[in-house]
């Protein structure tokens, strides 16, 4: 079994990453009844001795020693005190390792040159040191998860910083970047600036990037605030609908914080700390076909840049009812290819598909998969020469609260608008180079990394978009070789 | 003539956990000791890149202490990852672990005669560790047997680098192995969806598990008349239906029923397998088993006689020039099937595979002219030569059916005088002769398109008085001399006359009729085990492929 280690930088990263360990606790606890430090727990936790200031690990054996302590695989940066100190006074506390902890006390200003040339360089040695302490836990490490915003300082500057530092010590480890983009009416006004400077540095470093939209987030946490209507303002555990308690995938209450304290990030937070439980659930839990980590990113991503996956996950709450028809499940599947189900506004189904992974859990068969790609196909279009670019994943066991669950990644071109989005604001800004030289005069920033930054992006655009034009017309088979007679 | 099981990744443990929980239902198997060694450990090595899957598949049976080997990580559905391994991080064990615990399986069994694998044909350590272990075992066992049990992806996609993993695999197995037993996914799902509604992963399992079970068996055709079986059919399987070295893809048909007769089956299989292609050309087949298992076998043989085998050839459209294209077993007792069943399973090498080799080489040939997905297997050790090689050997596995399949309806040509074909207009397109001398045949074919007034719009001669060898013999009729008589024979060629033919009389008769010279020297006696471990492990002197003398003059019989 392997094992990953989160890096979670900035106060969103740190966030999400608050809800991830929260969900991920619980998504163990349900399955694993015995109490025993098994090899899917082993995954993410580390089970030390916490009687000693050093607490030293309990190696796993044959899986049937009693859980003592569980101590997350995590990284915590951020280059202000408040979210991570508050962590560190929550619930949670216990599970944090205070040894794999960076802060500092001034922040970065939404700037990615402080974060990314000043703070980078500056702990460039800690840094390096507390994740080769994390790794050396590891029997067998084969992810990092990191975990940032694109449109702030510490997030896209210090995150992409340690995903040069990964590259350069751990070359052979998968990169995952969940990357959290700024909505167009972000209210930091240097965010396209971040956002493509840190772009430029995920193109090049990362093996696989999912990038989130937080007004797409926003989107889902009302469409279920709409089907549970008192969820948020009666009693905790009073639902007037056929909403199944508990079931939606952002709610956050069972035990360790509670709805009526629910902050208003904590919806949208727990989606994406879904979307990474879901994502590792076939590498960490049994089922009849299996999906590894390294497999997402070589199914789904054809040439080496164009590692962008758009999520989608569904159902987003179960209904209180038990009886599940066969409508339901194929309901399902079509909820995660329509457009408000995406975690990014985007619109893959009128674009075209380079791939796509379909990760089911729970209690669904692979006829109903298959019947199910059949039936989704003929609306959906696939690059001429990966017509069969489907990764299917079944993993027996079902999110906490559900029976079933499907999580789509789809390298889609759809993503370019999204790109061009962030293009165009980043240009208003650089035309009038209104606040370069608040990045200029941090030392090692130059206004060549805009310039190279912005090429990137222009080069990632260009290739998305001359993909999606042989979505009509495919060039021509080659000819076949014959043999002369 | 034990066998040495081998199962390598996801797919290929849990058909094994299928196959062995049919196995161990069965007698014969027990008796015979062939699969199953004398302590009752399965004769078995189960391999995988993670251990997650193998742990579990191999719950319940018994599988001897270290035949488990498994790895740290998966192999990411990549046919380079899984053939060359993870050299930095000291993984390469799975490989070494792996030839070591299938050795030592081979020392144990009395007479090892071959290993049957069973594999993915894309999974990344199904496909990739699978090629490079049968590499290993060509390597190390020139001299036995090697089956590749395999089981090809959906069409519609499991996953984007199955055509890829499919191609490489595709191309090691057609160069190591002896014969290849192909399953489709589609199929089995096909076939399972009609009898329930949801399918799950187990009962595909079970399905082609059974399959397999059907051929490799014991059965009582295969089993000596004294004492337990000797586990003969999976090797008799290969001489039955590979007769080309060149063509070894299999299919196996399975069908189990209860209360049905023999020729009821045989419709219902008829019934269920594809024949033809989408353009409506039939497939032939080059040579078939057909296994029949249940109470009432006895009748299985007149049965056969009578009629049944003619509508077994009819729908698997056997090849005119193999004399014998259907071999029959029976067994007994039917351990693989659900209680109180009779099963007739068929093994066919048929035509059939050209259609999957074909999308398998052209989607990949599209994939590969866009370059897509060629930085994962660069990475991992596989050049892009590597990839032409192997679309070369792939087209030369469907070059070589095709060239098969024209044999065989070359064969049912009538040789006919002048024919024609009309357009609907009544325009003539294609006219030709059919010159049918005693040696050849003279070909004249043109092309004219001409309309209903005789207006010519287009002429060209495609082939002028070209000359085609005719099919020299026809199996079905023998050979034989008519007035041949022994006593007169012997007469003529001045030997002691004698009412039996002995050893010499039949060297000087083969020598008379002018084919002694084509024949080798009474090639081998192989009374004793082939296996002597104190000449370097083998004995040399008893090679198991004889090599036939090449031909000086035509053989032709008129």
């Amino acid at each position: 079994m392997t094992q990953s280690i989160v890096v979670q930088v900035g106060q969103c990263g740190n966030q999400i990453g608050c809800r991830f360990w929260d969900l991920a606790l619980r998504e163990h606890a349900a399955v694993n009844k015995s109490g025993n430090y098994d090899e899917s727990l082993s995954s993410f936790f580390r089970n030390v001795d916490s009687r000693y200031d050093d607490p030293a690990n309990i190696p796993m054996g044959s899986g049937k020693g009693k859980i003592k302590a569980l101590k997350a695989r995590a990284v915590l940066v951020d280059m202000e005190e408040g979210v991570v100190s508050e962590m560190m006074k929550g619930p949670l506390r216990e599970v944090f390792d205070f040894q794999q902890l960076i802060t500092d006390v001034s922040g970065c200003g939404n700037n990615w040159a402080v974060g990314h040339k000043m703070y980078g360089t500056q702990y460039r040695e800690q840094l390096s040191d507390v994740i080769r302490r994390a790794a050396e836990f590891c029997d067998c490490l084969q992810c990092f998860f990191i975990l940032h915003s694109m449109g702030g300082g510490t997030g896209s500057g210090v995150g992409t910083f340690i995903l040069n530092l990964l590259e350069e010590d751990y070359p052979d480890v998968y990169r995952f970047v969940t990357a959290v983009y700024p909505s167009a009416e972000d209210d930091v006004v240097t965010s396209p600036y971040n956002s493509v400077l840190a772009m430029h540095q995920l193109t090049e470093k990362a093996d696989c990037v999912l990038p989130v939209e937080n007004q797409a987030l926003m989107d889902i946490v009302n469409k279920i605030g709409q089907a549970i209507p008192s969820a948020r303002t009666g009693k905790k555990t009073f639902f007037p609908t056929d909403v199944k308690a508990g079931s939606a995938i952002h709610t956050g209450d069972g035990g360790l914080t509670k709805t009526s304290e629910e902050k208003p990030f904590d919806s949208m937070n727990n989606i994406v700390a879904n979307l990474l439980l879901n994502m590792t659930s076939s590498a960490r839990f049994e089922g009849s076909l299996n999906v590894d980590l390294n497999e997402i990113t070589m199914n789904l991503v054809p040439f080496p840049k164009l590692h962008y996956l758009v999520a989608s996950q569904s159902p987003l709450y179960t209904s209180a009812d038990v009886h599940l028809p066969p409508r339901k499940l194929d309901q399902m599947f079509s909820d995660a290819f329509s457009r408000d189900h995406q975690l990014l506004r985007a619109d893959p189904k009128h674009s075209l598909y380079l791939a796509c992974a379909l990760m089911v859990r729970g209690n669904v068969e692979i006829s109903d998969v298959r019947r199910n790609i059949e039936r989704l196909k003929p609306n959906l279009k696939f690059i001429h020469w990966n017509q069969e670019g489907w990764k299917t994943g079944l993993c027996a066991v079902p999110p906490v609260g559900q029976s079933y669950s499907l999580l789509t990644l789809a390298n889609n071109t759809c993503i370019q608008h999204s790109f061009t989005d962030l293009r165009d604001r980043f240009v208003k800004l650089y035309k009038r180079k209104a606040h370069v030289h608040h990045y200029t005069h941090i030392e090692g920033m130059e206004v060549s990394d805009f310039n190279q930054s912005y090429e990137s992006l222009n080069t990632l655009i260009d290739e998305y978009q001359a993909l999606e034009k042989q979505m009509h017309n495919p060039p021509p088979p080659e000819p076949r070789l014959q043999i002369l007679t | 003539m034990s066998a040495v099981f081998l199962h390598v990744g996801q797919c290929g443990n849990q058909i094994g956990k299928a196959f062995w929980k049919k196995t161990s239902q069965d007698k014969a198997v027990h008796e015979g000791h062939t699969f199953i060694h004398h302590d009752g450990k399965q004769r078995s090595v189960h391999v995988d890149s993670e251990p997650k899957v193998v742990q579990k598949a191999c719950k319940g049976l018994k599988i001897r202490d270290g035949n488990i080997v498994s790895g740290k990580r998966g192999r990411g559905t990549n046919w380079a990852l899984g053939y060359h391994g993870l050299k930095k991080t000291g993984e390469d064990h799975i490989l070494e672990d792996t030839a070591n615990q299938v050795r030592k399986e081979i020392e144990r069994c009395d007479m090892y005669s071959g290993c049957i694998m069973m594999h993915s044909l894309t999974g990344g350590t199904g496909s990739g560790l699978g090629s490079r272990l049968c590499e290993a075992m060509r390597e190390e066992y020139p001299m036995n047997h090697l089956i590749s049990c395999t089981v090809a992806p959906c069409l519609t996609g499991e996953s984007p680098l199955q055509n890829y993993n499919a191609l490489l695999t595709l191309s090691y197995l057609q160069r190591n192995t002896d014969c290849v037993v192909l399953t489709y996914n589609d199929d089995v799902l096909g076939k399972l969806q009609r009898k329930m509604e949801s399918v799950s992963f187990d009962a595909m399992n079970t399905s082609i598990a059974s399959a397999l079970g059907g051929v490799f068996l014991p059965t009582d055709t295969m089993t000596p008349k004294i004492g337990p079986s000797i586990g003969m059919e999976p090797w008799e399987m290969i001489r039955s239906v590979c007769p080309l070295p060149a063509n070894k893809f299999v299919q196996v048909h399975h069908i189990a029923k209860r209360q049905l007769s023999w020729a009821g089956l045989q419709k219902q299989m008829s019934q269920g397998i594809r024949r033809h292609d989408s353009k409506g050309n039939v497939f032939g087949s080059i040579g078939n088993v057909v296994i029949a298992r249940g109470d009432s076998t006895e009748t299985f043989y007149p049965q056969m006689t009578q009629g049944l085998e003619k509508k077994f050839r009819k729908s698997f459209n056997t090849v005119s020039w193999n004399p014998f294209p259907i071999d029959i077993w029976t067994a007994k007792t039917n351990s693989i099937g659900p209680k109180d069943t009779a099963s007739i399973t068929v093994a066919s090498n048929s035509e059939s595979i050209v259609e999957y080799l074909e999308t398998v080489y052209e989607r990949s040939r599209v994939k590969f002219a866009a370059k897509a997905y060629l930085h994962w297997y660069n990475k991992y050790g596989v050049t892009n030569e590597e990839f032409e090689e192997a679309f070369d050997v792939v087209e030369d596995i469907i070059q070589n059916y095709k060239n098969n399949l024209d044999a065989s309806l070359s064969a049912i040509v009538e040789y006919v005088h002048m024919q024609w074909f009309m357009l609907k207009t009544n325009a003539r397109v294609f006219d030709y002769t059919l010159d049918n001398t005693e040696d050849e045949v003279r070909v004249n074919l043109n092309l004219t398109v001409k309309l209903d007034d005789d207006t010519i719009l287009y002429h060209s001669q495609l082939l002028q008085d070209t000359m085609i060898l005719k099919i020299p013999c026809d199996w079905n009729t023998g050979f034989y001399i008519p007035d041949f008589s022994l006593q007169s024979f012997l007469q003529t060629v001045s030997l002691p006359s004698k009412d039996e033919m002995t050893k010499l009389i039949g060297q000087k008769l083969l020598e008379e009729m002018g084919i002694g010279h084509l024949l080798e020297e009474n090639p081998c006696e192989r009374s004793s085990s082939i296996y002597s471990p104190s000449v370097n492990g083998w004995k040399k002197d008893c090679p198991l492929g004889v090599p036939l003398k090449p031909l000086s003059i035509p053989a032709t019989c008129r």
